[in-house]
């Protein structure tokens, strides 16, 4: 029994097709909670759900002691809100991030009230809407952190959008949930009340997720893999990331870059940043695939789970596979390269992550070719460099274009 | 009496500002007890010099020179071996310590060149101030060190690393392999009995350090010299993590690992152990284990 449980724990999530060895045996079923996150729309969806049908709460609202109070949990019960709102949650697991279940909870219980006692008395003031607590900055609770750094459409700018709802008058009052445009006076529309009306217009307006359009377009993409099987299997995708991949080690671009992933060599004995980059071995781009993780079919019918990367994985002849682990950091980083991000401003661990790769991929016995690939970095040049079949002699060295 | 003085005296050497290059070559050096010229490498990877580049280190010279010893086809234009010049200047002279040593220059001290392999080591006098040898010999007076000893030799003599093959055309033949015969004891005693009021001889001061390392291996290299165990970190996890593909065990066929285990995990812990607790010392460490845990992964 233990093996089997042994089994089930070091093989949490399943890649590709399904297949026999996912099933349980020995009628013993690991459920690792660990794959749950209280953040998965059904999760949140179910507590906010709760919340909001307590009739203890629905009676003080009724009462009309508290408007703001009132206004809040009527818009919060509005399917246009709730969706939105778990639509931020869901950024935060596609970025990799969760939340405790006690933590959620009081984040989603705090919608419902004002943040001072001042606000409590003035209705519709923005320190008492649910749209502006949801983003409170309290540094006691990491989801207030998470959510202004990944989901708060205040900073993500529009201009369309945002030059509209600078001038009040200029949006379909049809088109937000009251029926009329919330609208701040000019002299008073500052920065913090300018966010306050973009996170209302994400809330409430009709078109308001067209408050994440210009958002970088990894992150739309990233998301998108991670939803569609069949975006995850475009061969589009695997060249990208081997684009970039290679411009870590040879920032200038070449023919085939998007080809071959070349295993790029570099070592210094001091702690300072080699200076050249060497490859003689390469995988094309046939040799790779890219598989999301799911749940073992043994679990799916146990909890949701909501994958917060994918692999790009090699399988060698004899086998063994060696797989990269591309979460939303990372993805963010492959794509900045290929914009012109120079190494040197890279996360130290994204670029481990990119090393500990290619030394893996290196283990499996690539075969090594006579011509090389080398770049130097303080000069910006790479040099595609020839030998003799016998390797005795350079008979070949121009400028790798 | 100055920082210097008293680590010279106390060590046999200063155990600061020394390039890793200049540690490595030295421990290699002492290890394999051999050497070579390199003198096309040499002339080929030095691109600059601070009087111009004359005779055979000229790129016009040195193509005909080349083309000659049938280094390089004929085909290859004296542009394109400026191009390969400059790849190769940043593969062996990665660690800034390749100077022109031969005619018409004068050779400097400390040349050495940026490659884990015993066809790279070169200098007669290396700079590393005897401490290569030093710790080579205290490694080798307990049953860990041996252990350290014997992968870093496996590894010198692994050639089949996509650096060394790229520079291959330019290496001494292995019958071209020289003794290295420096006397590091006695040239240690005659520098210190000349200099100092109470002459630390080799053999004292390497009594006193057994000692310690017989002792704990881990003392020598955490808590009586920083810079050491700096040093031995750096190079083992250079001379592990970059050298090529990686060798495996005779019986398990797994990933060659031990090494970390004296190199990282070890030292670690026992300079935890020691109270070592340094600021620095966290870092380096810190930095050690991630590509223990890179290699491991």
């Amino acid at each position: 029994m233990l093996a089997e449980v042994n089994r089930q724990c070091s093989a949490r999530l399943a890649y590709g097709a399904p297949d026999a060895g996912e099933a349980a045996n020995e009628r013993v079923l690991v459920v690792d909670l660990s794959l749950r996150n209280p953040l998965h729309p059904d999760f949140a969806g179910a507590l906010l759900d709760r919340l909001l049908g307590s009739r203890a709460l629905q009676q003080h609202a009724a009462s009309g002691a508290e408007p703001n109070f009132a206004r809040n949990l009527a818009h919060l019960s509005q399917p246009r809100v709730r969706d939105r709102l778990l639509v931020l949650l869901r950024r935060l697991i596609v970025r990799g991030e969760r939340a405790p279940v006690r933590e959620l909870w009081i984040w989603l219980a705090r919608l419902l009230f004002s943040a001072s006692p001042a606000a409590d008395g003035v209705p519709g003031a923005p320190a008492a809407l649910y749209s502006e607590r949801f983003f409170d900055i309290d540094d006691r609770f990491r989801i207030a952190q998470l959510l202004a750094a990944h989901a708060d459409p205040a900073w993500c700018s529009h201009p369309q959008w945002d030059d509209r709802l600078e001038h009040p008058g200029t949006t379909a009052a049809g088109d937000w949930l009251e029926g009329n445009e919330p609208v701040f006076a000019l002299g008073e529309l500052d920065a913090s009340r300018f966010a306050c009306l973009k996170r209302l217009f994400y809330f409430e307006h009709a078109r308001g997720e067209e408050a994440f359009a210009l958002e970088d377009q990894h992150a739309r993409l990233f998301a998108q893999i991670l939803a569609d099987v069949e975006a995850a299997a475009d061969s589009l995708l695997l060249r990208s990331i081997l684009h970039g991949i290679n411009l870590c080690y040879c920032p200038k671009p070449f023919r085939g870059i998007e080809e071959r992933l070349h295993l790029w060599v570099g070592h210094r004995y001091h702690e300072l940043p080699t200076r050249s980059y060497v490859a003689n071995q390469s995988i094309p781009v046939s040799g790779f695939e890219i598989v999301v993780p799911r749940l073992p079919t043994r679990l799916r019918a146990a909890l949701e789970y909501q994958p917060d990367h994918f692999l790009l994985r090699y399988r060698a002849t004899n086998g063994r596979t060696v797989s990269l682990r591309v979460d939303y950091p990372l993805f963010a980083t492959l794509s900045q390269l290929k914009s012109g991000l120079p190494r040197h401003l890279l996360p130290d661990r994204d670029i481990n992550r990119l090393d500990a790769f290619l030394e893996q991929l290196q283990t499996l016995g690539v075969q090594q070719e006579r011509e090389f690939v080398a770049f130097n970095t303080e000069h910006r040049m790479a040099t595609r460099i020839r030998l003799s079949a016998d390797g005795t002699r350079y008979i070949e060295v121009k400028p790798h274009e | 009496m100055s920082k210097e003085t008293v680590h010279f005296e106390a060590l046999g050497y200063e155990p600061f500002r020394m390039k890793p290059v200049h540690f490595a070559a030295g421990f290699f050096l002492s290890l394999t007890n051999a050497r070579y010229e390199l003198e096309m490498l040499n002339k080929t990877a030095v691109i600059k010099h601070k009087t111009g580049l004359r005779d055979d280190y000229a790129h016009d010279n040195l193509h005909g020179l080349l083309c000659e010893q049938q280094v390089l086809d004929p085909s290859v234009s004296v542009d394109e071996l400026k191009l390969l010049r400059v790849q190769l200047n940043g593969i062996v002279g990665n660690d800034d310590a390749i100077y022109g040593s031969f005619k018409p220059y004068k050779k400097p001290p400390g040349v050495a060149y940026t490659v884990v392999s015993s066809r790279y080591l070169y200098d007669e006098q290396p700079l590393d101030g005897f401490s290569g040898y030093f710790v080579h010999q205290v490694l080798a007076h307990t049953t860990q060190g041996k252990a350290v000893l014997d992968f870093a030799r496996m590894r010198m003599e692994h050639h089949a690393s996509t650096l060394e093959q790229l520079v291959a055309p330019l290496l001494d033949g292995e019958g071209e392999r020289q003794p290295f015969g420096f006397d590091y004891e006695q040239t240690f005693d005659s520098t210190h009995s000349a200099s100092a009021t109470s002459p630390l001889t080799w053999q004292r001061k390497l009594r006193r350090w057994k000692f310690f390392a017989k002792t704990s291996l881990s003392t020598l290299l955490t808590q009586h010299s920083y810079a050491v165990s700096r040093l031995v970190c750096a190079v083992g996890s250079s001379c592990i993590s970059t050298a090529g593909p990686p060798l495996r065990m005779d019986s398990a066929n797994e990933r060659l690992s031990f090494s970390w285990i004296f190199w990282v995990a070890r030292i670690r812990a026992c300079a935890q152990r020691a109270g070592y607790r340094s600021r620095a010392s966290a870092a380096l460490f810190s930095r050690v284990t991630r590509r223990f845990a890179r290699a491991r992964s």
